[in-house]
């Protein structure tokens, strides 16, 4: 386990926790007496605990790091399996284009964007060539829109074809 | 009794109809695929199914679910046996004593004693389920606010400081998933509440949303990291087997017997589950057997207890979950978020003013292992072949489902960018030893456990949980159990300092 990361990590949360006590303490105190804790009164609390248990991760976790001198400490959480190389690079581009993937759905559309996106997905899997990966997502693509948009009523994004599939009479309006 | 006899009758009365039986009959298989392929376990299983009971009404949903879970119980058994590869991590003890009775040429007894085992642990614990949850009905009405909310506490304290191996870090978990759920209307008030401004967060997070991102595309994101495939087996995807002579399951029914009653009591304990139940299980079995020393090198006793424990845990995790409103794994917390999106309110009141969830989880749990007698000898064959199915493949169209599945609950894209924003939350914790399903249980418990917090204080005077003994005795059980987490922090931070020094 890398020990600076897990430091950043801990300081993002303590970072949360400051965040929910500064936007708590703009809320007005309850207005009713029924309500001693009020809507604030959990979540004060709670980012106060998160606060010091940060705080408690960071100081351990520093501590470790300036007696051993050494940057990677004992895996805390899921180990990978121990026979193959890992990749935090293809597992952060997951989640880059995941993230991308979801914020273009609406304006490029599902037809369009998913077999591009699972073709490349494939790809960082190192599936067949790329031939393979085309044939597979275009048919996972269509199968899922047959399946979700025609037989489920589930108006997925047409986005940038939204017209042309009107017009085909394949969606009944665009999305 | 009679309450027992009309739980099964009410589900005998469910399953009148053959819509829920091909409802049962889909769900076991798929439980019993995704059970066979290594990695997608019980929890990513059921997030991947769980958009889609939303368009079901919830009978068959829950009827789904438990399939799914009878399925995914026996499907993990077969690559253990025939690959040594578990399907799931409650499968590994199997590897140990299945793959060598495989490589003994005697795959037909390890698969044999597997199925007989798996269908008589998951039989027993349905009753033990009817047993423990039926009478908690007549208990609930003592439990009002104050004792809600230690409930939820303890479900909480349960589940971080048996999973993991950081209680400190269990507990960041946990708070982030309240967190989280702090997002939108004041579960008293309705005000809205960090929202800063944001009509798209008035009404909260969509509850499926952070669990599927935490539970299910997190750990995809996490296996993206290796590319392998599951190893195909030396015959080619073919095996002799026949099945066991009677005096085979004859030999081994103390074992399981035994690993069912250990399965049923350790699966009711929240954070526990099947994988610490068939250890369990397991180290009990060579104990008390006549051939100790055959364990991990081909015990009939050793699959037989295994395989019952992990089997009857399902039953044994529902009593919490059903009975208390405490998830107490991960797939259990994503059975409980399909409950409450219905519109059921966790808790001990639960099963009682709605017996029908019950009788609808007994009827998806006995009719799935009833149909699981006819199908599971030949499917193991199947099972074999679906191993030759590209990991890769699997991965990259089960996070294109995962995101179709999220989408299609409120046709939003911003849920899907919110899913994954959330996967890779919980891919950090999976990294980092943050306990997701604290995460997770702790997002389906706010509600109501800040909701019960505020109304035991309105309604009562501030020492109130101290002067009701329910809630003082849940507390303090939580204590206790905060107290075991932090002595196998401490033991764990010793063992690997001891490490670093040799």
């Amino acid at each position: 386990m890398d020990r600076v990361l897990d430091l950043v990590g801990s300081l993002v949360v303590a970072l949360f926790g400051i965040v929910i006590l500064v936007t708590a303490a703009q809320y007005p105190p309850p207005a009713v007496e029924y309500d001693p804790i009020g809507p604030m009164g959990l979540p004060v609390a709670l980012a106060v605990v998160l606060l010091a248990l940060a705080v408690l991760q960071i100081v351990r976790t520093a501590r470790e790091y300036l007696v051993t001198a050494e940057r990677f400490g004992p895996m805390e959480g899921t180990p990978d399996e121990e026979e193959y190389p890992a990749s935090t690079l293809r597992a952060m581009g997951f989640i880059a284009g995941g993230v991308v993937y979801a914020s273009l759905l609406s304006t490029i559309g599902y037809l369009l964007l998913t077999p591009l996106a699972l073709t490349f997905a494939l790809g960082a899997m190192r599936y067949r060539g790329w031939p393979g990966r085309i044939v597979v997502a275009v048919l996972f693509t269509v199968l899922s829109f047959i399946v979700f948009d025609m037989v489920l009523s589930v108006s997925l994004p047409t986005g940038l074809l939204g017209g042309w599939l009107v017009d085909i009479g394949l969606v009944d309006f665009t999305t | 009794m009679d309450r027992m006899f009309s739980t099964i009758s009410g589900a005998g009365e469910l399953l009148g109809g053959p819509g829920l039986w091909i409802v049962i009959l889909s769900g076991l298989l798929f439980g019993v695929i995704a059970g066979a392929l290594p990695g997608i376990g019980t929890t990513l299983a059921y997030a991947l199914v769980l958009p889609f009971t939303f368009e079901m009404d919830i009978t068959s949903s829950i009827c789904l679910l438990m399939a799914i879970t009878v399925g995914m119980q026996y499907g993990n058994s077969i690559p253990a046996i025939l690959l040594g590869v578990p399907g799931t991590p409650a499968a590994v003890l199997t590897v140990l004593d299945g793959h060598k009775l495989h490589k003994q040429g005697k795959s037909g007894l390890a698969l044999g004693l597997a199925f007989v085992s798996s269908l008589i642990g998951q039989y027993i614990s349905t009753f033990f389920l009817i047993a423990a949850v039926v009478p908690l009905g007549f208990i609930a009405y003592l439990f009002l606010a104050p004792e809600i909310f230690a409930l939820h506490v303890f479900g909480i304290v349960a589940i971080v400081s048996l999973t993991g191996k950081n209680v400190a870090k269990g507990f960041v978990a946990a708070l982030i998933g309240l967190g989280i759920a702090f997002i939108g209307l004041d579960p008293v008030n309705y005000e809205p509440r960090f929202t800063y401004g944001s009509s798209e967060f008035r009404n909260g997070i969509d509850l499926a949303v952070p669990l599927i991102g935490l539970l299910a595309v997190s750990e995809l994101f996490r296996q993206c990291r290796q590319v392998f495939q599951w190893k195909s087996t030396e015959e080619g995807g073919f095996f002799s087997a026949t099945f066991p002579k009677l005096h085979n399951f004859i030999r081994t029914m103390p074992a399981t017997l035994g690993g069912t009653v250990i399965g049923t009591l350790v699966g009711a304990i929240p954070g526990a589950g099947a994988t610490p139940a068939a250890m369990i299980s397991y180290q009990q079995a060579q104990l008390v057997s006549k051939r100790p020393e055959e364990f991990g090198h081909g015990s009939p006793e050793g699959i037989a207890a295994n395989e019952a424990s992990q089997n009857a845990s399902s039953g044994g995790e529902l009593i919490p979950t059903l009975g208390f409103g405490i998830p107490g794994s991960g797939s259990m917390v994503l059975l409980l978020a399909a409950l409450t999106l219905n519109g059921f309110v966790p808790g001990p009141n639960m099963i009682q003013e709605n017996p029908d969830l019950l009788n609808a989880v007994v009827a998806g749990l006995l009719a799935g292992t009833s149909i699981l007698v006819l199908l599971g000898w030949p499917m193991a064959r199947v099972m074999l072949k679906l191993l030759t199915i590209n990991r890769s493949v699997v991965i990259a169209l089960a996070l294109a489902l995962v995101s179709l599945g999220v989408y299609s609950l409120n046709q939003r894209v911003l849920d899907v960018v919110l899913c994954m924003v959330f996967g890779a939350i919980g891919y950090w914790m999976l990294r980092y030893g943050y306990s997701v399903a604290a995460a997770a249980l702790a997002v389906v418990l706010a509600p109501g456990l800040e909701a019960n917090l505020r109304r035991g204080l309105s309604l009562f005077d501030a020492d109130v949980f101290f002067t009701r003994p329910i809630a003082l005795g849940t507390l303090v059980l939580a204590g206790i159990f905060l107290f075991i987490g932090l002595r196998r922090t401490h033991r764990f931070r010793k063992r690997e300092a001891v490490e670093a020094e040799a």
